[in-house]
C-alpha cells in the first residue's frame, strides 16, 4: 500500500516553471522580454559543445477578442573551440536581425536569464486603450515536422533487432517520447525542453520606451 | 583512443593550416560559417555498446565537412534506441584549427526492465483483481538476447461465478539466432492453473506445467513467421461448454493433450510496444492452444493499429493486447475495443505515460438456451514508464453481460 501511495504522489508531481514574460517598447515597435526561464541543467555543457544550440521563440499577441499577430525569433549561439567565443544570431521570420559576440558563458547566461525578444510588432498598427497579452513558447532544439516524420519511418524499418544492437521490446528514451508526444498534440514543432508562458494584460500606453 | 586521420583528412587540414590566420580575423558574423573538417569520431560512455554501432548512426566520417544537420539527425536515430537513456554529441578541437572531433556521449540504459501490471476487473458476475509482474534482462552476454520472468495471479475478490488463474514463465529468447537478424527463438518454460465457471455453466480448468520451443524467422520488411512446439507431459485440463445447439459439450481436445504445434504469421510496423503512435501488428494462429473456449482463451487473430489525431492516440484492438515474434505482453482487454489515450506531460520521475478509455466488446460463449453469450464494457487506465519502478499499467474494467 505504501508503494501504491508513493506512486500516486509521484505520478502527481509536476514541474512548475517560474518564467516570467513582460512586453517591451522600442522604436515603435512592441516586444518582449522573457525572464527566469528554467533551462535544463545540461545546457551549459550543450552551449560549450561546439554545435550550434537554437533557442526558437513563437510569440503571439492577442486580446480580448482574437490574435493580432505572431512572430517566430530564433537564437542560434554556437562556442568557437579556438576563440572560446560564443556568436549570438538572430533573425526574426527567418530574417537576420542582430549577430554579437560574447566573451564567456556567463554572459550567455544573463542574455538567457532576460531572454530578449524586441521589435516584433508595428504599435502603429494597434490600439492603445485595449488590453493585450503575449504568450511565448520557447523550444530549445526544435525539430520541425518533416525530419520528425523521417525519423520515425527509420525508427519503424529499423526495430528488428541487430546483434549487439536493438535487440528489445521497446525503445525507451524518455527524451525521444516527448517530442513523438508533441506531434501528437498537433505541433509542427517540438523540442524535448519546451516551455509555454504568457504575460500579465498591459496597454500600450502603460508602456515605457527602452533606450537601445 | 587511437587518433586515426585518413589520407583525405590530412589533406583537408593541411589546407585549413593555411587559412588559419585569416579564420582567426574573421568577424563575428562569420564565425557561423567557418567550414569544419571531421578529423575523427569517438564514443564515450559505452560500456557494452560497440562503438563501431554507434557511428554507424552518424552519416559522417573523417574527412568530410562537419554537417550539424547530420549530427542533430543521428542524435535522434541513437535516442529512437532503447539502449541508451542519454545521448549527447560534443566537439573538440582537433589536430589543426578547422580540424574536429565528433565526440557522442553516451549514457547507456539498464538491461534490466520491469513491468507491474495492477488491475480490477468486474466481468461475467465475477468480480477480480490482476497482478502481473515481470523481469527481463534484455543484454544477456551483451549480445541483446533475453531472459524473461513473468507472474501473473487473477485472483477472485467476489461474486456468483468463479475465474481464478496463476501463470509463471521463464523464457530465454534469442532475437538473433544462428548470428542472423532474420531468426528468432524463444526457449521457456511455464506452469498454468486456471479455473472457471460462468453462470450459464460453461467451464473450464486446468493445472499443466510445459516446455515451449518457438523458433522464427522474418519476412521482407516487418513480417514474420514462427512455429512452436509445447510439451506437456502431465496435465490436469478439462472444458464443458454450450454450444449453439443448446448441447452441451465437454471435452479434451488433442490439441491440448501431451504436446501442442502452432504456426503463426504476423507483422509488426509499430514503433512502441507499449505506447504505440502510430503503426500496425497482426498475428494469425493455426492450432495450438488457441481456441477461445479453451481455459487459456487465447485468440487465433490478433490486430492493433494506432493513429495520431486531435492531440490523442486511437487504437483499435481486435484480440488483446500484440505478442508479436518473440515479446509477450500481459494484459486484459476485451475482444474487440477501440482505445483512447492521451498523453501525460513527463516529469522527475514519468518518462513517458498515457492515460485512456477503452470501450469494448467480446464474445463469450453460448448461454444453456443456445443464444449467443456476450459482454461489453469500458476500460480506464493509466500506464507508465517509470524511473523507480518501470513500466506500470493500472486499470479499472467494468462490463455487462448483453445476453441479459
Amino acid at each position: 500500500m505504501r508503494r501504491a501511495i508513493t506512486l500516486l504522489l509521484l505520478l502527481a508531481n509536476t514541474g512548475v516553471d517560474a518564467a516570467e514574460v513582460s512586453a517591451t517598447l522600442a522604436d515603435g515597435k512592441l516586444g518582449a522580454r522573457v525572464d527566469a526561464l528554467s533551462f535544463p541543467s545540461t545546457l551549459p555543457k550543450e552551449l560549450t559543445s561546439g554545435l550550434t544550440n537554437r533557442i526558437y521563440a513563437q510569440v503571439t499577441l492577442a486580446d480580448a477578442h482574437a490574435n493580432r499577430g505572431q512572430k517566430v525569433v530564433e537564437i542560434a549561439i554556437r562556442y568557437d573551440l579556438w576563440d572560446e567565443k560564443f556568436s549570438v544570431v538572430s533573425t526574426m521570420d527567418g530574417t537576420i536581425a542582430e549577430s554579437r559576440t560574447l566573451a564567456s558563458l556567463p554572459e550567455v547566461n544573463a542574455l538567457l536569464a532576460a531572454l530578449p525578444l524586441p521589435r516584433l510588432f508595428e504599435t502603429a498598427n494597434l490600439p492603445a486603450g485595449v488590453e493585450l497579452t503575449l504568450r511565448v513558447e520557447v523550444l530549445l532544439n526544435p525539430i520541425d515536422r518533416e525530419k520528425m516524420l523521417m525519423i520515425r519511418k527509420w525508427v519503424a524499418q529499423n526495430n528488428t533487432p541487430e546483434v549487439g544492437g536493438r535487440a528489445g521490446i521497446s525503445m525507451s528514451n524518455a527524451i525521444f517520447n516527448q517530442i513523438f508526444d508533441q506531434y501528437a498534440d498537433g505541433s509542427n514543432v517540438a523540442a524535448a525542453w519546451r516551455v509555454s508562458i504568457a504575460s500579465a494584460p498591459f496597454r500600450l500606453d502603460s508602456l515605457q520606451h527602452e533606450r537601445r | 583512443m587511437t587518433t586515426r586521420i585518413n589520407k583525405q583528412c590530412r589533406i583537408a587540414l593541411a589546407m585549413l593550416s593555411w587559412f588559419a590566420p585569416l579564420a582567426a580575423a574573421q568577424t563575428a558574423e562569420t564565425i557561423v560559417e567557418e567550414p569544419l573538417v571531421v578529423q575523427e569520431v569517438i564514443c564515450t560512455g559505452n560500456l557494452i555498446t560497440s562503438c563501431e554501432f554507434i557511428r554507424d548512426h552518424l552519416y559522417l566520417v573523417a574527412g568530410d565537412a562537419l554537417d550539424e544537420e547530420q549530427i542533430r539527425n543521428a542524435e535522434l536515430r541513437l535516442s529512437a534506441l532503447r539502449n541508451f537513456t542519454s545521448v549527447n554529441f560534443r566537439l573538440e578541437k582537433g589536430a589543426a584549427r578547422g580540424a574536429v572531433i565528433v565526440v557522442i556521449e553516451v549514457e547507456e540504459a539498464s538491461p534490466i526492465v520491469r513491468e507491474w501490471l495492477l488491475g480490477a476487473s468486474s466481468r461475467a458476475d465475477a468480480q477480480r483483481g490482476v497482478f502481473a509482474g515481470r523481469i527481463a534482462h534484455q543484454n544477456l552476454f551483451g549480445e541483446g538476447k533475453i531472459v524473461d520472468l513473468a507472474a501473473v495471479a487473477i485472483v477472485p475478490i467476489a461474486g456468483e461465478t468463479l475465474n481464478e488463474a496463476y501463470d509463471v514463465a521463464l523464457r530465454y529468447v534469442d532475437p538473433q539466432l544462428f548470428g542472423s537478424n532474420r531468426n528468432f527463438g524463444v526457449a521457456g518454460v511455464r506452469w498454468r492453473k486456471r479455473r472457471y465457471e460462468d453462470i450459464y455453466g460453461n467451464f473450464g480448468s486446468i493445472d499443466a506445467g510445459q516446455f515451449e520451443l518457438t523458433l522464427g524467422r522474418r519476412i521482407a520488411d516487418f513480417s514474420y513467421l514462427s512455429f512452436g512446439v509445447a510439451v506437456r507431459s502431465d496435465n490436469d485440463w478439462a472444458a464443458g461448454r454450450w454450444d449453439s445447439n443448446g448441447d452441451f459439450v465437454t471435452s479434451n481436445p488433442e490439441s491440448f493433450s501431451d504436446y501442442g504445434l502452432t504456426l503463426a504469421y504476423g507483422w509488426n510496423t509499430e514503433d512502441d510496444l507499449y505506447f504505440p503512435t502510430r503503426g500496425s501488428t497482426f498475428q494469425i494462429n493455426v492450432g495450438g492452444d488457441y481456441q477461445p473456449n479453451e481455459p487459456e482463451g487465447r485468440t487465433h487473430i490478433q490486430f492493433r493499429k494506432t493513429w495520431a489525431g486531435s492531440g490523442a492516440y486511437w487504437t483499435f484492438k481486435l484480440g488483446g493486447d500484440p505478442s508479436p515474434e518473440y515479446r509477450d505482453s500481459v494484459g486484459e482487454s476485451q475482444l474487440l475495443s477501440l482505445s483512447y489515450a492521451r498523453p501525460v506531460a513527463p516529469g522527475d520521475n514519468i518518462q513517458r505515460g498515457r492515460w485512456y478509455i477503452e470501450p469494448g466488446f467480446a464474445f463469450k460463449g453460448y448461454t444453456s438456451s443456445g443464444t449467443v453469450f456476450y459482454e461489453y464494457g469500458l476500460k480506464a487506465g493509466f500506464r507508465a514508464d517509470t524511473k523507480l519502478f518501470g513500466f506500470v499499467d493500472l486499470y479499472l474494467l467494468g462490463t455487462k453481460d448483453g445476453s441479459r
